[in-house]
């Protein structure tokens, strides 16, 4: 309501920033204009830094400055940057290290580290493989610090940073007193705050076709919830006559061949994206076995014909 | 421009002073006869809304940008594990109907739909069509209008920033020229029953930042290969026996064709190597990958040939680009290149590089908010250069000079 005690219009603004490699696209609804400008401005200014704490392209990130010297001396960390640590650690142990941030080295292997992919060889997989292992990334709670406790191991933050970026946005928004927002890194970090005033079940969100990703094979109306996808379909380049997915397999080093695409919907984006490629990994029936109660997850899987459910 | 129907005292016109603002459409409405009468003894072009000049083609667009999904349904979005986001761009719609109405000058059409728009969006509506060597018609959203009307600061900066960005195209109107760089040519009639197959085609081709020419099937000539990697032929018919010969000679040489069942009777050695979707031969030195099902899905076709192709070809490469485009040119002297890109998204937070196939001596940058160049972090690699750009928003531009390409030149389209 304004000061004349009348409903004040819904204004609705859309704004997008390139970030972390990616493109986020804000959709906020409010009344007025200076107040959501103000707050997609303060959600850029987030999404900034946290591109600048978590990329490993940038040699002075915090990130970077852990995978460079964190085998040589503990390093020390913010508070922040521990928790998401200590977060990534309890999902590497939970889906039996099949998500694993300390894969850069066989990122970097396979190509997909600045490329577009290349087919290194058994003993190049075999050296990579030997520098990743989450369980060598040793913290320090009292001294807030990381170090590893074997050579070589380098971070990477492809699997968390969108979703955590979208998590910390959602909050900015609330603190700042809105209710109703889209929060897309791209298409494979989406978080829908409330309900648009165009549709009150929540933020329609149309999950892509493997085979033909303009299409949808599902659709979900997120209230409070996020989604995230994870498929072999996009990213992935042909060798030898067969196609190498980007979605790598940290105990192999090799690419995992799992179903087409998983999507996860759950409450928050950073669990949503950290999920994804472990069900992706390790299939339908472990994830049918270890998913948390609350989460929904859906499986599209190549055959004769595309077979697309939810667990 | 596209005259504000509000905008009913001619001293309105004033705001074009000295802008590159030279044509106005003006709806028909006696309430504008003043301001239609001034605008002529000022010396600009008007014409009905309805009607354009003649010697330019309007092509109809869409409101340039990021969007949620491709469905552009408000308040819906798209899920998939991509990192790119859909962009709505023009570029392609101009370079195709530049090629199928030469010497004509290409306005595009693409009006606001939303109430109040970005200064940012009405940048990308400008640099969208004139990366490309086209014209976008000013169009303002109503409140805009509105403002600059009342003088408002902030609608008048805005205004300022459209018609500083539409003057630095202006002031160089001779990139239109250029000519564009390949690794593909796209050849068709892009008409009737392959209207729809190849213009979403060149669409999506042009999201993967794969370069390509655009090749009328009418029109082909020896020139029409040089430099190219590969050449997709995807019309429902098959080509005339001449164009058949072209395109095999083409492939003898070392290119690579791509095209559907549709081709007719085919010619070399099956290789070892396999695809989903393609069978693929070897043909004198070069490759043809014949696609096992009728090419009907545009987005199949796109994604594939750039695979098909390699991305080892590819003259440009990005990282850290996000929602990006780009359209990569030389002048027709060979001395120059420009390598334009559009960066979609409202803001940027990172710094892009891009890697630009051939070697050169120098690099600087261009944007829309200054008016002289800057220098630009250049590493010269084995057969090409990477470029680290600062932040920049909405469009820049790499002029690059002391060209030795990888391949020969390009040729008009």
């Amino acid at each position: 309501m304004n000061a004349e005690g009348e409903v004040a219009e819904r204004l609705r603004l859309e704004k997008s920033i390139d970030a972390m490699g990616s493109t986020f696209l804000i959709a906020l609804y409010g009344c007025d204009r200076n107040q959501m400008e103000a707050a997609l401005s303060a959600a850029f200014d987030e999404i900034r830094r946290l591109d600048e704490m978590l990329s490993n392209y940038r040699p002075a990130s915090k990130w970077s400055e852990v995978s460079r010297d964190a085998a040589e001396r503990p390093v020390r960390v913010s508070p922040e940057l521990f928790q998401l640590l200590s977060r990534c650690l309890e999902f590497s142990r939970r889906s039996e290290g099949t998500f694993d941030i300390s894969v850069g080295s066989l990122q970097k292997a396979w190509g997909f580290f600045k490329g577009t992919g290349r087919l290194p060889s058994r003993a190049e997989v075999a050296a990579a493989r030997a520098k990743v292992g989450y369980q060598h990334i040793r913290l320090d709670p009292a001294a807030r610090t990381v170090r590893f406790d074997h050579p070589g191991i380098e971070l990477d933050p492809g699997g968390i940073g969108k979703g955590y970026a979208v998590d910390r946005v959602v909050e900015i928004l609330q603190h700042r007193g809105f209710d109703t927002a889209l929060i897309a890194g791209s298409a494979s970090s989406i978080y829908g705050l409330g309900a648009p005033p165009t549709e009150l079940k929540g933020w329609r969100v149309n999950i892509g076709d493997p085979r033909d990703p303009r299409k949808a094979v599902a659709e979900v109306f997120l209230k409070n919830m996020a989604v995230s996808t994870s498929g072999s379909y996009e990213k992935f380049f042909w060798a030898e006559g067969r196609a190498y997915s980007h979605i790598l397999d940290p105990r192999t080093g090799y690419p995992a061949q799992g179903p087409l695409s998983v999507s996860v919907v759950a409450p928050h984006a950073l669990d949503c994206e950290a999920w994804t490629k472990p069900y992706f990994i390790n299939g339908r029936q472990w994830t049918a076995q270890h998913k948390p109660e609350g989460f929904h997850v859906f499986f599209c899987e190549a055959g004769p014909e595309l077979a697309c459910a939810w667990l | 421009m596209r005259w504000p129907r509000m905008w009913k005292d001619p001293s309105a016109l004033g705001l074009l002073k000295g802008t590159a603002v030279n044509y106005l459409l003006v709806e028909r409405h006696d309430d504008l006869g003043p301001v239609v009468d001034r605008a002529r003894q000022e010396g600009f072009k008007v014409t009905e809304a309805a009607s354009p000049p003649a010697g330019v083609t309007v092509a109809e667009g869409k409101w340039p940008g990021v969007k949620l999904s491709e469905s552009g349904a408000v308040d819906t979005a798209a899920a998939g594990p991509t990192g790119n986001p859909w962009v709505d761009s023009n570029g392609w719609k101009v370079r195709l109907t530049a090629a199928l109405h030469p010497g004509t000058e290409v306005w595009v059409e693409a009006t606001p739909k939303e109430p109040r728009l970005f200064t940012e969006s009405y940048l990308t509506a400008v640099a969208d069509a004139a990366a490309y060597g086209g014209r976008w018609i000013i169009s303002l959203d109503k409140q805009l209008a509105e403002g600059i009307a009342g003088q408002k600061t902030e609608a008048l900066e805005t205004w300022k920033k459209i018609t500083g960005a539409a003057g630095f195209f202006a002031a160089r109107r001779d990139w239109s020229d250029y000519l564009p760089q390949a690794a593909m040519g796209i050849i068709s009639d892009f008409s009737g029953q392959n209207e729809f197959l190849t213009h979403e085609t060149l669409n999506l081709v042009a999201r993967t930042n794969q370069q390509y020419r655009i090749v009328l099937k009418t029109k082909v000539s020896e020139s029409s290969f040089s430099s190219l990697r590969a050449v997709l032929y995807a019309d429902a018919e098959p080509p005339a026996l001449e164009l058949r010969k072209q395109i095999l000679a083409f492939v003898q040489a070392g290119g690579m064709l791509i095209t559907g069942p549709k081709w007719g009777e085919l010619s070399g050695v099956l290789a070892t190597d396999e695809h989903p979707r393609y069978t693929l031969r070897t043909f004198g030195k070069g490759r043809l990958a014949v696609a096992k099902a009728d090419l009907d899905d545009p987005y199949l076709v796109a994604n594939d040939s750039v695979v098909l192709i390699s991305h080892r070809y590819e003259l440009l490469r990005f990282w850290n680009g996000g929602a990006v485009g780009s359209y990569f040119t030389t002048a027709p002297d060979r001395k120059q290149a420009v390598v334009h890109m559009l960066f979609y998204a409202s803001v940027r937070g990172g710094d892009p590089s891009v890697r630009v196939a051939g070697q050169y001596r120098t690099a600087r940058l261009w944007t829309l908010d200054r008016k002289a160049p800057r220098s630009v972090e250049m590493e010269i690699q084995k057969d090409a250069v990477e470029l680290h750009l600062p932040p920049v928003s909405q469009y820049a531009a790499v002029e690059l000079e002391g060209w030795s390409p990888r391949g020969s030149f390009g040729r008009k389209e």
